[in-house]
């Protein structure tokens, strides 16, 4: 070779010893699926073109079908999947703070359609995903996970302060250490 | 027991069918829809296996496919959560076909085939592993496979023995020579998986100016051949091409816009990413034999095409014996899954045959006497039947006189080399044929070099080597005693200037630096174009002709006589032989409607 360039001549070496790997898609697969589910959403509904929500049965379908398909792959490499549904501000029996209240403003404001705003389309789509999976033997309903805690739980409507985020890592842990089932 | 392998939904899908651990049948999917690296699910190629051997799926045992699809989505995942929220484009074109098609391989199989059996994963780097094993004389092996990128391994050093290979070593994405080389094919303007041995052709042209370059600021080698990316100058993590703005900057300039010029540039890079890719090669190879011990090198994975740097570890690598499978690319896979599923996981014993076990890469579709008739007849096509010996004696004069022959007779080859089944062959002596076959026949760049096809036996009186190179995969120099010197006129010549200077007393298959990619023909895996050839011989001297894969840029190589025909009418070629059928172009009917045929093929 041409090139005048000393490349290392000591043993370090870059190889890897040969090995099977392991599938990580439970440190890969949540954030990847919510992005799947928003965008397929949105392009199922025709949303970015259409200006328009879809029916709240539409993304709640989605969200069975992709769901599925992640606890199909899951259960070919042995791995137990749970899909859980988050709980999300002003869904569920919590009593509201004043916080919480006016973290709500904004999507109750917010129409999308002349009768609907955000959040209407929320409590439905909420209510159509939890009728569509209750049979489902993977999916965790955590909205009400909530329901007895008096301090804030909530940073915007779907969004957990630190509190919020340690409940439901204390919940989704006890799930996943003793290996429960729904 | 018949056992099914298939490779898709990356580049080049494929079918491979295996009886009791003995290949069969195999084809590439592209050879039947016509789309040049076809990635679709390979029905015509599983229906063609299939019907070789008269089966029905429900006699199928088992089904292999060529990598594990959730492995691969893993990497994909991962790669993209690593370098969040870069790389939103790349996700939103990558993630649907995956969610909707890619992942479900098992189901797709069995839902489009109607096959409710097993289906079996390979591992992508254990297919190339097994397809370069298996199927080769050895009954102990070193193994190394490299390419762009399969699940994760990008190269893996292996250690085979009987019916087991084991991988010892690997380099993972995004370490990748293939995607290195492929990031050099993009900048020099030519197609990321395709024009890589464009690249390979035209480093003759250059020099090696860039070398200190790539070692210093984009390759991280090692003294065992192991190496790391510098990932600042590549765009294959976060964006939609091979290089970046960095890349751009480190020389210069924008990548070549397709079809633009070639200038001494793209040459010198060239030059020196092939030198860089033997270095590296050479080095695991090194490496590979002292930690193997073995005598035999087997080699496969997209980078296993490299003939020129295989020929180059042939030459001065540690290892006695070499072998590398035809079809190293992806399609290949398909016979590494089958097989490493039929002596690895079923346990099944293995016996290395002399040669190999592939015949000569002759596994695809063949046509009777009778059907090429009755195609003639139907087009009206003028044609003379002739007995063997009539037709070879016949050709071998054609080809004297210095016509371009069409040559479409028995099984198809499998792999992306033509091997005189579905070859273009001309008298390698003659020094205006490189530039009639690429221009007037090809369509494609005038700078592209052309292989000779050689009786084996007289391989040694034109090539300083002496090794079988039936699949064409390996690159030697023309012997000394046939080069012809330049004048100090031509010396001062530089790069493309070189190309009309006649090099050898066989210029047509004589590449700039006087290399040849050498295709040794045996009488004993296809008799008839040996006998074409060494009747040739008898009658010039000169048992070597030009071999060149019978289609034109941008078309897959032909498969039935329909393909071989309208390639025939549409190019300069001026006889076809249809097995025992001879055809003069002057004597054919016009192609009606036929005008518009170049935009049919997109360019490679």
């Amino acid at each position: 070779m041409a090139s005048t360039k000393k490349t290392d001549r000591n043993n370090e070496t870059i190889f890897l010893p040969g090995e099977k790997k392991d599938i990580i898609y439970r440190l890969t697969y949540l954030p990847i699926q919510l992005y799947l589910q928003w965008n397929s959403d949105r392009l199922s509904s025709g949303v970015v073109k259409q200006k328009k929500m879809p029916e709240p049965d539409e993304p709640a379908k989605n969200f069975a079908i992709i769901t599925s398909h992640m606890n199909a792959i899951c259960s070919e490499n042995g791995i137990r999947y749970y899909a859980v549904l988050q709980p999300m501000n002003g869904i569920g029996n919590r009593t509201l703070t004043r916080s919480d209240n006016m973290l709500l403003k904004v999507v109750k404001n917010q129409k999308i359609t002349q009768d609907m705003s955000r959040f209407d389309f929320f409590i439905r789509y909420y209510d159509a995903v939890r009728r569509i999976m209750s049979k489902s033997p993977f999916f965790i309903d955590s909205t009400n996970c909530f329901d007895n805690e008096t301090v804030q739980v909530f940073s915007d409507t779907v969004h957990f302060s630190d509190k919020g985020q340690r409940i439901i890592a204390e919940a989704l842990s006890d799930i996943i250490l003793n290996g429960e089932d729904k | 027991m018949y056992i099914l392998g298939i490779s898709a939904f990356y580049h080049d899908s494929a079918a491979c069918l295996i009886r009791d651990g003995e290949i069969v049948a195999a084809a590439q999917e592209e050879r039947f829809t016509r789309e040049k690296h076809d990635f679709s699910f390979p029905h015509h190629a599983v229906t063609y296996c299939l019907n070789e051997e008269g089966l029905s799926l429900q006699e199928i045992s088992s089904i292999a496919y060529y990598e594990n699809p959730h492995l691969k989505f893993d990497r994909i995942l991962q790669t993209y959560l690593a370098v969040a929220p870069l790389g939103l484009a790349m996700v939103a074109r990558t993630l649907p076909p995956w969610i909707t098609k890619k992942l479900w391989v098992r189901q797709i199989i069995q839902s489009q085939l109607g096959y409710n059996g097993e289906v079996h994963y390979c591992d992508h780097h254990e297919s190339h592993a097994a397809s370069a094993f298996f199927p080769s004389p050895f009954q102990d092996a070193a193994i190394l496979t490299v390419d762009g990128v399969g699940e994760w391994d990008t190269t893996t050093l292996g250690h085979a023995y009987g019916n087991h290979c084991t991988i010892l070593k690997e380099i993972r994405f995004p370490h990748s020579l293939g995607l290195l080389y492929s990031a050099f094919t993009y900048y020099t303007g030519f197609k990321v998986n395709s024009g890589e041995y464009k690249v390979m052709g035209l480093a003759p042209y250059g020099e090696p100016h860039f070398v200190d370059i790539i070692l210093e600021k984009l390759v991280d080698l090692k003294e065992d051949g192991s190496f790391r990316l510098n990932m600042d100058y590549f765009g294959y993590l976060n964006g939609l091409t091979m290089t970046n703005e960095k890349f751009n900057g480190l020389f210069e300039g924008p990548p070549r816009n397709p079809e633009g010029p070639l200038t001494q540039k793209e040459m010198d890079l060239a030059r020196s990413i092939q030198e860089v890719t033997e270095e590296i090669m050479m080095r695991m190879s090194m490496h590979l034999h002292d930690i193997t011990g073995s005598r035999n090198l087997c080699l496969a994975g997209g980078v296993a095409l490299n003939c020129v740097a295989n020929g180059k570890i042939f030459k001065k690598g540690p290892f006695k014996e070499i072998w590398i499978q035809p079809a190293a690319g992806d399609a290949g896979g398909a016979v590494g899954a089958a097989l490493q599923y039929w002596h690895q996981v079923r346990n099944n014993p293995r016996t290395p045959k002399s040669g190999d076990a592939m015949k000569g890469a002759y596994l695809g579709p063949s046509y009777s006497n009778d059907q090429i008739e009755h195609f003639l007849k139907q087009k009206s096509a003028p044609a003379q039947k002739m007995t063997d010996e009539h037709l070879i004696d016949m050709v071998s004069d054609l080809l004297a006189d210095g016509n371009v022959i069409g040559l479409f007779q028995g099984r198809m080859e499998f792999g992306p080399r033509a091997l005189g089944n579905r070859s273009i062959i001309a008298d390698s002596r003659n020094r205006e044929m490189q530039k009639k076959l690429n221009l007037k026949i090809k369509f494609r760049e005038s700078f592209r070099p052309f292989a000779p096809s050689v009786i084996r036996e007289k391989m040694s009186d034109y090539f300083d080597i002496d090794y079988d190179s039936p699949y064409m995969l390996l690159v030697a120099n023309v012997k000394e005693s046939r080069r012809y010197k330049m004048t100090p006129e031509q010396e001062r010549l530089f790069g493309i200037e070189r190309l009309n200077i006649q090099r050898s007393d066989i210029p047509a298959v004589t590449h700039l630096d006087y290399s040849a990619r050498i295709q040794t023909v045996h009488a004993e895996t296809n008799p008839r174009y040996y006998g074409l050839i060494r009747r040739f011989g008898e009658k010039t001297g000169y048992p070597v002709l030009v071999n060149t894969s019978f289609n034109v840029r941008g078309e897959p190589i032909v498969c039935t006589p329909e393909d071989a025909y309208r390639c025939f009418m549409r190019t300069g070629m001026d006889f076809l032989v249809l097995e025992n059928f001879l055809l003069n172009k002057n004597e054919q009917p016009t192609l009606i409607g036929d005008t518009d045929w170049k935009n049919e093929f997109a360019l490679d």
